[in-house]
């Protein structure tokens, strides 16, 4: 049989050269066919694959984008042109002898990734994304974040540098105003418990997150709650691999498993972890008298589960209990020091999952639980605080047709808070229901134009009222790798629980965010730069009485170039952050510049990775004009400056594997130059003493090692820094 | 005749010729496989065996060749392009797959290509993608055993990866010979069925040596 196909396969070839030499007599002489290729701006494509349509007859275009070949085929044909990078072009030629040369535009391939999306106010960190600035490495890595992932988003455009406080400071927005949540569930309290003036880290280690998402403004109505930020992170998916890690720092110590099915279907993984930072305080000296230092276990869990084809079930689980005191100088008495004491227990369970209804419409449907207990020990005034929140949340998200995506959900919250006044046996208990409902669709117009609008409404039990927040962005493709990015919208934020227990009527703060964004990208060189206006209204006044009395306003320009592309190995960014901003809010009297904004920041980071000898090196240096502060000696309210900060800071790594062991060596430096940065002063009510709030320590110190068995997780170690 | 008729038995008997050219145009073009490593020779490679996949879609060695040319040139350059012409390769592999499939060369290019994708940043790829390939590297060398491509890949791995990460020259020997001696008895089946690599373990084998 074989034989035979083979013998037919024979024949038919003898027949077809007779048949094609009958066609090349017919027509007695070949037809050269030439051209140019290039692209619409004119630039000669190379290697494009230029052939007669059906057939294996042409070529490829030279450096100059020029082709010519030779066929015996004459007549009605069809020429295809085929770049890597560009749309299949199809031209209908009839062949025949002393043909002009052709010239031939290639339009750029629509890609999925090079559809243009919407970056205004959007920092991306991830592997292969178009708003992406940093990757999760980054956030391990830049020297003086210490491994924060909210520390090395302050090195990004648009944030402020408050050095007394771990939150975010975002475009003139106070700390609370930015919100974070993880699964697209909110923490609301993802910081470590503080002690006055000294800064908080947050509580998650990067190498849990596969995506951060850092808005600084106008971002969409999937979000709501937050008057001037957004920070989404996303969990991993399953481990490539079941691994071991062991963590030894000076002031502590990690160890965790994670485990993988053989099918790949089932992961997880458990951390525990216990820090003291009594020993390390013993060795370098701190400007805190602590009477305790920050003493803590820590336990995280997840879990995952492919479900059917398409679905994914993702449970994390957070732990922690820390204690902690100080001697707190009191202005009033000439800084006679009185002991401070917080204790704090926190637990999170997160539960989502995420999955396809059919071809054409995902699901998402997630619970949080929050738990918070602060005992405060403060000079006699001592408080216990619990709060409660379990939040909801679903949506769906369908193509409707090929051009246009909706997006559609709610949410709801359930919140409560037991206030208890130990001394007084005072108990308050405080609560409040409130959901959130949106709908959003990306109008793809052209590949190089998206419109998306969107609306959001909240309502809050408490406040007794409904907020619409419509939204609208768009994006625009300029160029090859440019793209110009406009946004608008309006955004809500309720006061916290504190003071709506106060029986006040209040409602809503508002603000209405207008950003544009030019972005820049190409081969590992970005650069964007960025304007907004923000104006607000019913921001909550504490003075003469608690109000929604207050408003303003805050503009500015944030500009951000990165480069790997230069040097090999070498790797940079550069940021600036331009505000202008005033607000009457709180106790202010006047409308003026809040203590948490400086006109001008900037930043530069720089890291080099010595590959074959599996050394990392890197540095930081920030530069800040000083913030307002408080000084009762001066009759206008916030006129004060403080001095200007710098902040200088280097680290180092060493990677080493012994068979099985993945061995990480890292030594930091915080502040090497040991500037005195003042953050603020505290002042007596006379004005006749004050102190200022400052760094914790002169330099900090940070030697590690870290040990990984199975997997190379390394990457993910250098993170632990202090 | 009507001549529509005509026209009709021309092309015909032209796309039979493309069918039967085929083994021989592959033939011509397999052997300069391992010499070709300018991009521009690459390139023109990849078109020219895109044209026979194109014109002849049953022939999996055709797109096989597409996607290693591809592969090729990934190795050739730097940063973000080495994944669009990964995306490329891809595509072409997962048609020779479909005709092809569990087939020992297409497991081994796929972790010929998985290993390309890593350069993009190792740092960051290396653990994912590294162990991608190497997954693929058992596949290939369970479909066959005397394939010597596989042992390449492993070799060359250890190879690039630094001593510090468990790689190194040292190591790479033992895989390289393993492949070379594969590659002294492995007889492609047909004669331009894939057998590339064996200048490549050479190269990799004698630089090792010399450390």
């Amino acid at each position: 049989m074989y034989q035979f196909i083979r013998g037919m396969k024979r024949l038919s070839l003898l027949i077809s050269v007779i048949v094609c030499l009958g066609c090349s007599l017919r027509v007695f002489a070949q037809n050269r066919i030439s051209g140019q290729v290039s692209d619409r701006q004119g630039t000669p494509l190379i290697g494009v694959n230029v052939f007669i349509k059906g057939t294996i007859e042409g070529t490829s275009t030279d450096e100059y984008g020029q082709f010519t070949f030779q066929t015996n085929i004459t007549g009605d044909t069809v020429i295809v042109f085929r770049h890597i990078t560009m749309e299949e072009r199809q031209l209908p030629l009839r062949i025949h002898t002393g043909m002009p040369a052709l010239s031939v535009t290639m339009k750029e391939k629509r890609k999925e990734l090079d559809e243009v999306v919407i970056t205004a106010g959007d920092f991306g960190v991830g592997d292969r994304k178009q708003a992406t600035v940093m990757n999760t490495m980054d956030v391990e890595t830049t020297a003086g974040t210490d491994g924060d992932i909210t520390g090395a988003l302050r090195t990004l455009p648009g944030t402020q540098q408050v050095g007394e406080s771990g939150q975010l400071f975002v475009r003139g927005g106070s700390g609370d105003e930015a919100k974070i949540m993880i699964d697209g569930l909110d923490i609301p309290n993802p910081f470590l418990a503080r002690v006055p003036d000294v800064a908080q880290r947050n509580r998650f280690s990067p190498h849990l997150f596969k995506g951060i998402v850092f808005n600084t403004g106008g971002y969409s109505a999937q979000y709501g709650g937050a008057l001037s930020s957004v920070l989404a992170l996303e969990t991993n998916d399953h481990p490539s691999k079941p691994s071991t890690v062991i963590a030894l720092i000076p002031y502590g110590g990690q160890i965790g498993h994670d485990f993988l099915d053989e099918e790949r279907r089932i992961s997880g993984g458990i951390d525990v972890g216990y820090s003291n930072f009594g020993p390390y305080y013993s060795l370098i000296p701190q400007n805190v008298d602590w009477l305790k230092a920050p003493e803590s276990g820590m336990i995280t869990a997840n879990f995952r589960k492919n479900t059917g084809k398409t679905g994914m079930l993702k449970w994390y689980g957070y732990g922690n209990m820390l204690h902690q005191s100080i001697n707190y100088p009191d202005v009033e008495l000439q800084g006679k020091p009185f002991p401070y004491t917080a204790r704090n227990s926190n637990a999170i369970s997160l539960l989502t999952y995420t999955g396809k209804l059919n071809e054409r419409w995902r699901m998402y449907a997630g619970y949080g639980f929050n738990f918070n207990r602060d005992r405060i020990e403060n000079n006699g005034a001592d408080s216990q605080t619990a709060t409660f929140q379990h939040q909801a949340r679903l949506w769906f998200v369908g193509k409707i047709t090929d051009w246009a995506t909706l997006h559609v959900g709610a949410e709801g919250y359930d919140f409560r808070a037991d206030i208890d006044s130990l001394q007084h046996a005072e108990q308050f208990r405080w609560q409040d229901n409130e959901w959130g409902a949106w709908a959003e669709t990306d109008l793809r117009v052209t590949p190089g134009l998206m419109i998306r609008p969107g609306v959001r409404v909240e309502h809050s039990k408490a406040l007794n009222t409904y907020v619409l927040l419509p939204r609208i962005s768009l994006a625009h493709r300029t160029g090859r790798y440019s793209q110009v990015s406009l946004t608008a919208g309006d955004y809500a934020q309720k006061p916290t629980y504190i003071f709506l227990q106060s029986g006040s009527a209040l409602t809503y703060a508002r603000a209405t965010h207008y950003v544009a964004n030019f972005q820049y990208s190409h081969q590992n060189r970005i650069f964007r730069i960025e304007s907004y206006y923000k104006n607000y209204r019913n921001l909550l006044t504490t003075s003469p009485q608690i109000a929604n009395n207050g408003h303003g306003y805050a503009g500015g320009v944030d500009i951000f170039w990165r480069d790997s592309k230069t040097v090999n190995g070498f790797d940079y960014w550069i940021s600036y952050t331009w505000l202008q901003t005033e607000r009457r809010f709180m106790d202010y009297p006047i409308r003026t510049t809040p203590t948490f904004a400086a006109p001008h920041t900037a930043h530069v980071v720089a890291k080099y990775f010595f590959h074959p000898i599996g050394l990392f090196i890197g540095g930081s240096y920030s530069v800040a004009a000083g913030r307002p502060y408080y000084n009762p000696n001066d009759p206008t309210f916030l006129a004060d400056r403080t001095p200007a900060y710098h902040n200088l800071n280097v680290n180092a790594a060493l990677l080493r594997r012994w068979g099985k062991t993945f061995n990480t060596f890292v030594f930091a430096v915080n502040n090497l130059a040991g500037s005195q940065q003042v953050f603020s002063y505290r002042y007596s009510a006379d004005g006749s003493y004050r102190l200022p709030v400052t760094l914790p320590y002169k330099r900090s110190f940070m030697v590690g090692w870290f040990i990984s068995i199975g997997q190379d997780r390394s990457q993910e170690i250098l993170e632990q820094l202090p | 005749m009507p001549k529509q008729t005509i026209s009709t038995l021309i092309l015909m008997a032209c796309l039979t010729l493309a069918y039967a050219q085929t083994d021989s145009l592959l033939s011509k073009r397999v052997p300069i496989l391992d010499t070709a490593r300018s991009a521009t020779t690459l390139q023109q490679l990849a078109n020219e065996f895109e044209r026979i996949a194109l014109a002849d879609e049953g022939s999996w060695l055709a797109h096989y060749y597409t996607a290693y040319a591809y592969v090729e040139l990934a190795y050739q350059t730097k940063g973000d392009q080495i994944d669009t012409y990964c995306d490329q390769a891809e595509i072409y592999l997962k048609n020779a797959e479909k005709l092809q499939p569990a087939h020992t060369e297409i497991y081994a290019l796929y972790a010929y290509l998985y290993g390309a994708r890593v350069n993009v940043n190792p740092m960051l790829r290396g653990a994912k993608m590294g162990t991608q390939s190497e997954q693929y590297i058992n596949l290939a060398i369970k479909a066959n055993p005397d394939n010597p491509r596989p042992y390449l890949i492993r070799g060359m791995g250890k190879y690039y990866t630094p001593k510090i990460f468990g790689g190194g020259k040292e190591k790479a020997i033992p895989f390289l010979e393993e492949a070379l001696e594969k590659f002294s008895t492995f007889k492609p089946q047909p004669p331009y069925a894939p057998n590339w690599g064996k200048p490549l373990t050479e190269r990799l084998l004698q630089d090792s040596r010399k450390e």
